[in-house]
Parts: structure tokens; sequence; C-alpha cells
């Protein structure tokens, strides 16, 4: 055995039950890891440095400043250059023994199949449902074991899905958490409700230890349960779950065969508004300057609202119910988030509860304001 | 572990939907612990300020309940419009040992999955299979 490879894997050749079995098989394994994000960053720096055999890396992001918080392996001079390719260099200085590749590209229903065969364990490190689903299920046809994190502001969970077991089947996976995805309008990712710096870094780093058991074959893996934890209270909790019967990857045969519109099948293409409740950041912008008697609730949270604004009461989605009185009167109420998603929730509750009423939301919130109005307006 | 419910706590569970809907509900499971565990009575929480808190004075006063009825204090139920049935940390703090989670998961007007989950010391928890429901899925359905 090389010196060098004793060197540089020494501290878990040395653990009870890893030794130099373990390593050849981490060493001989092949890893795809879809995000190179919050929680991708941790995974292929813990996986390169325990020194799998052959890491991919796919993300078609670029780096942005409001990165830098969490995603710790890029840093300002990186802002504007491609992630996976950033990652790859810098993965290889960590261990050049790693076959790291970069996969510039997104995963979608049309190449995740090809692309995801031939490997031993997919991590998804993704941030959205809609990838998440096609992930599961891509890895379900495959029949490749996969390990899932995600991230909530201050909360995280894990698991492994479809790991074989030892009576022949696989774990339950995605869909038997949550066959269903949430209505349209429901979905809240990282950029509309935030997420601590930190928590990509304990859950990313879970992720990548579950990888090294399940790829060195050591240990028990987070199968049929779902970790959960809560970074604000320090709390964890494991849930154990069985194959769900609205799964529609089971059955003989299972209903779903094969991948699938995933945009559609979470609502995303679709307005969950109609076209005449909305209104364009444009249109705001003229009913302001003609000085119409309007009310703009800006239902963000304080501190978002403290960040910027464009002025109106501002009263968080979370105590609307108990505000109502504030908004009395018959001016049109217009509804102000950062992205559109969180006024456009509470628009069929104002509108029921002010009859009559002219209550319309601004359709992509501040972040069209900024691109439609005001290029110069400060946004996170 | 396994979780029944009978046909009248159904009855109740999809009035309390009905009378909230299209808001949330959330309260108080009790029956019979036994294998299965039985629920007999849904109580809803009181005071609901969101419509879906469980507070530590609600779980005391359960806990009374249950005595001055000879009943078993079996949980907590939280029917939730649009959110899946798996429960949050939140859900999971406030839940005590040995409890049953029950939740049941709504989406315009119609029951779209209901999962039951016990709480074990350790703070780790398993979901229950749960032996009947036609009811519940029969009263509560509005289109």
């Amino acid at each position: 055995m090389k010196e060098e490879f004793i060197q540089r894997y020494s501290r878990q050749l040395i653990l009870p039950g890893f030794g130099t079995e373990a390593q050849k098989k981490l060493s001989a394994s092949s890893v795809l890891v879809i995000g190179a994000g919050g929680l991708g960053v941790p995974v292929i720096q813990y996986l390169t440095a325990a020194g799998v055999g052959r890491l991919v890396v796919a993300d078609d992001d670029v780096v942005e400043l409001h990165n830098l918080q969490r995603q710790v392996l890029y840093g300002r001079d990186d802002i504007g250059s491609n992630k996976v390719e950033l990652a790859a260099r810098r993965l290889q200085a960590i261990n050049p023994h790693v076959r790291v590749e970069a996969w510039p590209e997104r995963i979608t229903s049309q190449n995740a199949l090809s692309l995801l065969k031939d490997f031993d364990l997919v991590m998804d490190c993704t941030d959205n449902l809609v990838s998440r689903y096609l992930i599961n299920d891509a890895c379900f046809l495959n029949d490749v074991p996969m390990v899932y994190g995600s991230l909530f502001q201050y909360e995280g969970q894990l698991s492994v899905f479809h790991l074989p077991l030892p009576d022949g089947s696989r774990s339950p996976n995605y869909r038997d958490l949550f066959p269903l995805p949430p209505p349209p309008g429901q979905m809240t990712d990282c950029s509309e409700g935030g997420v601590l710096g930190t928590l990509p870094g304990i859950i990313g780093t879970l992720m990548a230890s579950e990888a090294v058991k399940i790829l060195a074959r050591i240990g028990e893996q987070m199968h049929s349960r779902l970790f959960l934890f809560d970074a604000l209270r320090f709390k964890s909790r494991a849930l154990r779950f069985a194959p769900h019967p609205k799964n529609p990857l089971r059955g003989n045969p299972p209903p779903l065969r094969q991948l699938i519109d995933y945009e559609a099948f979470c609502g995303i293409s679709e307005s969950f508004v109609p076209a005449e409740e909305e209104m364009e950041a444009r249109e705001l912008r003229d009913r302001m300057q003609s000085g119409s008697k309007i009310t703009l609730l800006d239902v963000r949270e304080p501190g978002e609202y403290e960040l910027t604004s464009i002025g109106g009461i501002n009263i968080p989605a979370s105590q609307l119910k108990e505000k109502l009185s504030l908004l009395k009167g018959q001016e049109a109420l217009i509804l102000i988030c950062r992205s559109g998603i969180r006024s456009a929730r509470l628009l069929p509750d104002l509108k029921v509860h002010f009859p009559g009423r002219e209550i319309y939301h601004l359709r992509g919130g501040l972040l069209a304001w900024k691109a439609e109005v005001d290029p110069g307006f400060p946004m996170y | 572990m396994e979780i029944s419910i009978s046909y009248e706590a159904q009855k109740m569970l999809a009035r309390k939907m009905l009378d909230r809907h299209p808001g949330s509900c959330c309260g108080f499971i009790f029956g019979k612990d036994g294998l299965p565990r039985l629920i007999t009575r849904i109580v809803e929480a009181e005071n609901l300020q969101s419509g879906e808190e469980i507070t530590p004075a609600g779980i005391v006063n359960a806990n009374r309940y249950a005595e001055d009825e000879d009943i078993a204090f079996l949980g907590t139920f939280h029917a939730v419009n649009g959110h899946c049935a798996v429960p949050s940390t939140q859900h999971l703090l406030k839940a005590l040992p040995g409890h049953s989670i029950l939740l049941v998961s709504f989406r315009k007007g119609k029951i779209t999955d209901i999962r039951s989950w016990r709480l074990q010391s350790g703070g780790s928890c398993s979901e229950e299979k749960i032996v009947v429901q036609d009811a519940l899925d029969r009263i509560f359905k509005r289109t």
C-alpha cells in the first residue's frame, strides 16, 4: 500500500470497523452530487477528502453575492463564475486522487435517466421541489440509492432513499413521505424564507457522513427514517416512516413508470391567482405617481421591510389575521412581498374579508419592481 | 403499531374540519390505549388564535379532561389545509412521549392524506398504521 494512501486516510483507516477494506470500497465508488450550493459544498468537500473514486458535481448556477453567507467554498472573486468548475478545481487541490468531474448543467426529465446511471450513489443537494421529485423518481427507476437533504429557515431534514435492504426490497423514498407536492403558492424556498448560514454545513456534513457509510458499507444508514433538526432550539427528532399506499412508484405494475413533467406536477407553471387580481410593477408605479388613493400592504417580515421597501404598512403574513382592523377603508389595497408568492397566497382571504373592495397583489413582488421600475432599488 | 378511529370519532373530526373549512384545526384525541390504540373522542383545542396551536396549558387541560372522563389521553390531531401529513419539528416538540400525532391533510375540500405518528422516549417517532378511516373520508368531502 502506498505511503501517501496510508498517510492521507490514516485517521479513518484506524477506525474500528473501517480499515483498508472500507477505504477500498470508498475509493472504488462513484457519486453524483446534484447541486453545488449550500448543501452541495460540504458534501463535495467531505466526499473528496474521504477519498471516493469518482465524484461528479452537477449544477448550472453561477456564484452570486448572496451565496457567500453559507457556500463557504466560494469567495468574492468568484462571483459570476460557474460553481461546478470552481468547485472541481478546489476539490482537486484537496485530493488529486479523486476523479472529479464538473457538469455545468441542470438535471431535467430529458437527461436525468442517462445522467444518473452508472453511479453508486446520488446526493440530492438541490433546493426546490421540482428537482426533488425528479431526482427521487429517476433514482428509483435507475435503482440507485440516494441521500436527501433539505433546508428551510432554521430547520433541516435528511434521509436515505432506495437503499437495497436485506430482504431484496428497497427502502422507502421521498414519495412515501410526500406523495403530493404542496399546492402552488404554498411552496417557499430559502430565497423567500431565508436560511441560517450554518445549517447547510450541519445537514450537508451529515449527508456526507451517510454517503461514506453507504459506500464503505459500514454502520447503520438513515433509511426508512427522516431526521429533523431545529437549529433554533437545538432539537433533533427522527421519524420512522413506512411505504405509503399512495406512492405512485409502488404497485405491480406501479402507476408511474417513467419520468414526467415535474414543473406541471408541482404546479409551477400554473398561475394560482386570476390575472385580474394581479398588478404589474409599472401599473403600481403609475397609480402611485397619479396620487390615486391606494394602501400598500407589505406582508414581509419586519426585518425584510427594514432592509428595503417602497413604503406602505408592514404587517407580516403571520400576523395579518389579528391585524385586519388596521386595513379598514375603501381605497384599493395592494399586497407586496419579495417575489409575489406570499402576497398571492394571502389574497383570497383578504378578498373574503373585504368583499367588494379593490384588492391586488404585486405580480413578481419587489423583484419585479426592481426589474421593471427601479433598477437601483436594493434587493436581497 | 396500529391506531384505529371509531366511527363516532371520525364524525367528530369531520365536523370540526367542516366548521373550520377552509382553515386548519387541531386538538386532542382520547380513547383506549391498547393494541390497536382506539380513538373514540376528538376535542378541539380551545382559544385558538391561528387555528393550529397546541399550547402547554391545552395539554394540561387535556390531561385533566382525560382523568375526569376516565379515558386515555392519546395525543393530538392536526387537520391542515394543503400541508403534508408528516409532522414538523414543531408538532414533535409539543408532543409527549407515547403520544400519537394524527395528521389529516386536505386540499380543495377533500382529504388527500391521513397518517398517524407516535413519539417515543428519546425523541424518535414512528408511523402508526391507521386501521379505519372510511367514514372520515366520506363525511369530509366538499367540492
